[in-house]
């Protein structure tokens, strides 16, 4: 329609011009003076179809056209600036679209805004609490509703079927359901008389769970499955579209049945509610703040002087602790769409020059510099988009490569599935490709439109460059430092030995195990089956597996002076006889646990280096007396212990916690209560040393589950990924700056290589008449190395600089290296200089052979 | 030949409306009945022409359609509009204002070089 329009105009004026042209040689001018007192007619063209509502759309079609014409008689040209913009686009949108999934996607629960999770405001410390805590929140009406708990009991057993398998379980109030919104297939949640204490026991299904493992029969309500050797009674199905917002992903949900007049101060469990409509996150922080102050008076002890009842949004819950690191990441990206701008406004300029002649037959015909400008713009928007489409499919791509490959930042996302593009990256996109069009296009546009200016070209050009070198210094710089970082973490010594053991799970909770003696019984049945085992040197039980658990207990030495309720907080394990053995925990002193220390004998317990120093320093700790747990409530009190041994520190928590105060007590010395919350609480973990660990899964696995009775054995992994697990963080960071580094790297070679490269063929003559005068080739040769060295230098000085203000921000990524490192940021400008002296050294070698009779008739 | 004066910003779309005043004209014939009327003094560039005549139409002040001339030759004629004549009106009485005010400043000038 338009064009339809459009051309019947163009021809209506041409008519008009021809006739105007008649008319004059009718009035007896020749046809030639005629045409010629009539001007330029390309002119008048261009002027009338501006005054006809050649209206924007058809402009910019046309210069839209005239761009892609252009672009395509310099392939070379267009196809590096697109492979620069996809690789500095590309990273951008990457980088955006694991934000907007992790950070800007609305969470799978409803109005997720005013879900607030209970935080005990410790720095460092997971925000788990106690159902006296919980008890606390659900009392306060006033300002939540939909008060929930849940905790993740890891895997139980199934059975009842041909074999027993391991399943996802998760303890949830009733509550639970409502807060987060999940939708049903069939049934209903937990009733609030389903979910009172020594209520019969019910089952919620997952819709993946119920689908494989029982068929999807639609009659399943009312029936039973047995969990934890107990028949439980199946009251809903959750719907196949729910995706679980919580992790691990439960195949069932048992009700939680908390006590509402629990004066339980242990636990691990995770609290949340929803605001009241009424209630601002403020005035509910402030008031529940109040009320922790409160529960601290009545319970001396429970709350450590530096806790208290937090709150904490859901999304900061779930995303608070990678939010700023990502942000981070996207401003150190966005340096490398900067190096990358930068690089194509000095192509552009390049370009322009030889495109002179072209703006100058423009202006002599009438065309004015805006219009000038407004083209040049369209091409730098026609490169910009491609290099955007380009950039969205291959960062996308690759950042989805990435995270899967790195199966930490994976489980962040499994909630969402997978690196979304969605609306607000394709937004984000456009964005960035207008943006940059503009940026890296305006300067050129300028210059290249008022021509005869090349002495400001040159001097630009070389900023541009000096500047490319600087923001690549600084991120290299920053990945030397991540770097390092994980080469002090590989460094680190955890405390044991992780090579060649198997990690194997069983889940004990049934009533048979509820008491120690079975439990010590099962340990030395499956020690003494499992270590049969040809190629198996030592095989152990263990509570909480360095790594992947801690449980902390108050520790109280026996015959001090006591301040507090305790004397401080230590980890705290029961392990098996063989423990030590199978991680090659050294024993500094004392003795190890044997199978003599048992429910009958003297009650022993090994500690820590760490905890030796701590409460020793000068002393010797074995023979004294230590109460653990007292304080926490009933289930967790027993009588004191004696220290019989000392072992070495080990990295508990990750490869970049130092090793804390723990303690290590046999597994036949449990105390009753103790033995069934940790039963209830989640698997057991056995270790396994063996020569050719992958080759003895198997036969472990069948003497395991022989000493079980037949239990199933499940989650088998090595000890190494767990430890390699605990700095997987640290090695995405390293792994995405490296690539960014890598990409400015490149960037800057490109950059550099480009410049030196058009100064030489603009000086072909120059050069030549040197060369025939008796210049040395060297000397030639090395006087532009030189001149693209000074710009290098002054890039890594910048670039230097610049690190040094703006590493602190990456402190929080680094361990074992300091912000200011020296190995770092000398590496960095070093490398660069090798860059840049290998992609100067290609045009000076070229200057250097010029033929000096072909230089003086070059143009 | 009488000297010859450029156009003033502005006044060519003036002068093009008041030659269109007598009647319907083309582009050419509004050329030369600027430059006869000025005694050859106004000479249209058809370069301000053209695209005064179309900016003239776009703003409904002219119409246009193809006709004959007298000597049998296809033409575009330019046709005044009700919103044309007052346009016309408007930009003489403006012109009129300038031309005097511009008279005032100039007069006592040329009385004190004359003493």
């Amino acid at each position: 329609m338009i064009f339809g329009r459009r051309r019947r105009r163009e021809r209506d004026l041409d008519e008009e011009i021809q006739a105007h042209l008649n008319l004059a040689e009718a009035d007896g001018h020749s046809p030639e003076s005629a045409r010629r007192d009539f001007g330029n007619i390309t002119l008048i063209q261009e002027q009338v179809r501006e005054i006809r509502g050649w209206n924007w759309t058809e402009s910019v079609l046309q210069d839209a056209r005239y761009a892609i014409r252009t672009l395509s008689r310099t392939t070379g040209f267009t196809i590096t600036a697109i492979l620069v913009l996809t690789l500095g686009i590309g990273a951008n949108t990457a980088m955006f679209a694991l934000i907007s999934t992790m950070l800007l996607r609305p969470l799978t629960a409803p109005d997720p805004d005013h879900i607030v999770v209970f935080s005990n405001a410790k720095a460092d410390e997971n925000d788990a609490t106690s159902p006296a805590a919980f008890n606390v929140w659900r009392q306060r009406k006033d300002l939540l509703e939909n008060v929930a708990a849940w905790q993740s009991d890891g895997v139980v057993n199934l059975t009842g079927g041909e074999t027993a398998e391991q399943v996802q379980e998760m303890r949830a109030s009733a509550d639970y359901f409502r807060l987060f919104g999940m939708p049903f297939a069939l049934g209903r949640a937990f009733s609030e008389d389903e979910d009172r204490p020594f209520s019969g026991p019910f089952v919620v299904l997952s819709n993946t769970f119920w689908k494989t493992r029982l068929g999807g029969d639609p009659h399943i309500q009312g029936k039973t499955i047995v969990l934890k050797g107990v028949p439980h009674r199946i009251v809903g199905v959750l719907a196949a579209a729910y995706r679980p917002l919580i992790l691990p992903a439960p195949d069932v949900y048992v009700p939680f049945r908390i006590d509402p007049n629990s004066d339980d101060r242990g636990g691990s469990m995770m609290v949340a509610g929803r605001l009241k409509p009424d209630v601002t996150f403020e005035t509910a922080r402030a008031k529940l703040k109040a009320v922790g102050e409160d529960f601290r008076r009545e319970h001396p002890g429970a709350l450590d002087p530096d806790e208290s009842f937090g709150m904490k949004r859901l999304r900061d819950e779930l995303y608070g602790d990678v939010a700023p690191s990502l942000i981070l990441f996207q401003c150190i990206v966005g340096l490398v769409l900067l190096i990358a701008c930068a690089n194509i406004a000095n192509l552009l300029l390049i370009r322009g020059s030889t495109r002179q002649r072209e703006m100058s037959i423009r202006t002599t015909i009438g065309a004015a510099r805006s219009r000038i400008v407004r083209q040049l713009l369209t091409e730098s928007l026609m490169l910009s988009c491609a290099g955007s489409v380009a950039g969205l499919i291959v960062g996308v791509a690759a950042m989805r490569a990435l995270v899967n490959s790195n199966p930490f930042i994976l489980q962040w996302l499994s909630q969402f599935g997978a690196v979304a593009v969605d609306w607000r990256v394709v937004a984000f996109t456009i964005a960035i490709a207008a943006a940059t069009g503009v940026l890296f296009g305006i300067l050129p546009a300028l210059q290249i439109s008022r021509p005869g200016r090349s002495r400001d070209q040159g001097r630009i050009r070389s900023l541009l460059t000096i500047g490319e070198m600087a923001l690549a210094v600084a991120l290299l710089i920053g990945s030397g430092l991540l770097i390092r970082s994980l080469a002090a973490l590989h460094n680190v010594r955890p405390g044991f030995d992780p090579h060649n053991v198997v990690v194997l799970h069983m889940s004990l909770a049934e009533p048979r195990f509820e008491h120690t003696k079975s439990l010590a019984e099962l340990s030395r049945e499956s020690a003494r089956r499992a270590g049969a085992v040809p190629g198996v040197s030592a095989v152990a039980m263990t509570a909480c597996l360095p790594m992947r658990c801690t449980i902390d207990l108050p520790v109280i030495i026996a015959g001090r002076p006591l301040a507090g309720a305790s004397h401080g907080d230590v980890y705290w394990t029961a392990i098996s006889p063989g423990y030590f053995d199978v991680l090659r925990i050294p024993l500094l002193r004392g003795r190890a646990f044997a199978e003599r220390d048992d429910g009958a004998a003297a009650r022993v317990v090994v500690i820590n280096q760490a905890m030796a120093r701590k409460y020793w320093p000068n002393g010797n700790p074995i023979g004294e007396r230590v109460t653990l747990g007292k304080g926490l409530g009933p289930q967790y009190e027993e009588p004191p212990r004696e220290i019989v041994g000392v072992v070495g520190d080990i990295r508990s928590e990750g490869l970049d916690e130092t090793p804390k105060p723990s303690v290590y007590i046999p597994v036949a010395q449990l105390s009753e209560n103790f033995a069934v919350k940790l039963v209830q609480a989640g698997p057991l973990t056995w270790v396994v040393r063996a020569l050719d660990p992958k080759s003895v899964v198997a036969p472990i696995e069948n003497a395991l589950r022989a000493a079980g009775g037949g239990l199933p054995v499940g989650h088998v992994h090595l000890m190494d990924e767990f430890v390699a697990g605990s700095i997987s963080a640290y090695a995405f960071a390293a792994l995405l700056l490296t690539i960014f580094g890598a990409a400015a790297l490149l960037l800057a070679a490109i950059g550099i290589y480009g410049v030196m490269a058009y100064s030489v063929q603009l000086r072909t003559k120059e050069i030549g008449i040197r060369l025939a005068l008796g210049a040395e080739a060297g000397v030639v040769r090395n006087r532009i190395v030189a001149e693209a060295m000074r710009l290098a230098l002054a890039g890594a000085v910048i670039g230097i600089l610049a690190a040094a203000g703006l590493s602190r921000f990456l402190a929080d990524e680094l361990y074992g290296v300091k912000p200011l490192d020296l190995a770092s940021f000398a590496a960095a400008p070093v490398l660069l200089g090798c860059v840049a002296l290998f992609a100067a050294w290609i045009p000076a070698r070229r200057a250097s052979r010029i033929n000096p009779m072909d230089a003086i008739r070059h143009e | 030949m009488p000297k010859r004066i450029d156009l003033l910003q502005g006044t060519l779309d003036m002068l093009i409306l008041r030659t269109l005043q007598w009647g319907a004209q083309h582009g050419y014939g509004i050329g030369q009945a600027i430059r006869a009327q000025s005694a050859d003094v106004l000479q249209v560039e058809t370069g301000s022409l053209y695209p005064a005549l179309h900016r003239l139409e776009k703003h409904g002040w002219v119409t246009s359609e193809w006709k004959q001339t007298e000597s049998n030759q296809r033409a575009k004629y330019y046709r005044l509009t009700a919103a044309g004549r007052k346009q016309l009106a408007a930009e003489h009485a403006r012109w009129e204002q300038l031309v005097e005010a511009i008279a005032g400043v100039m007069k006592p000038a040329r009385k004190e070089s004359e003493s």
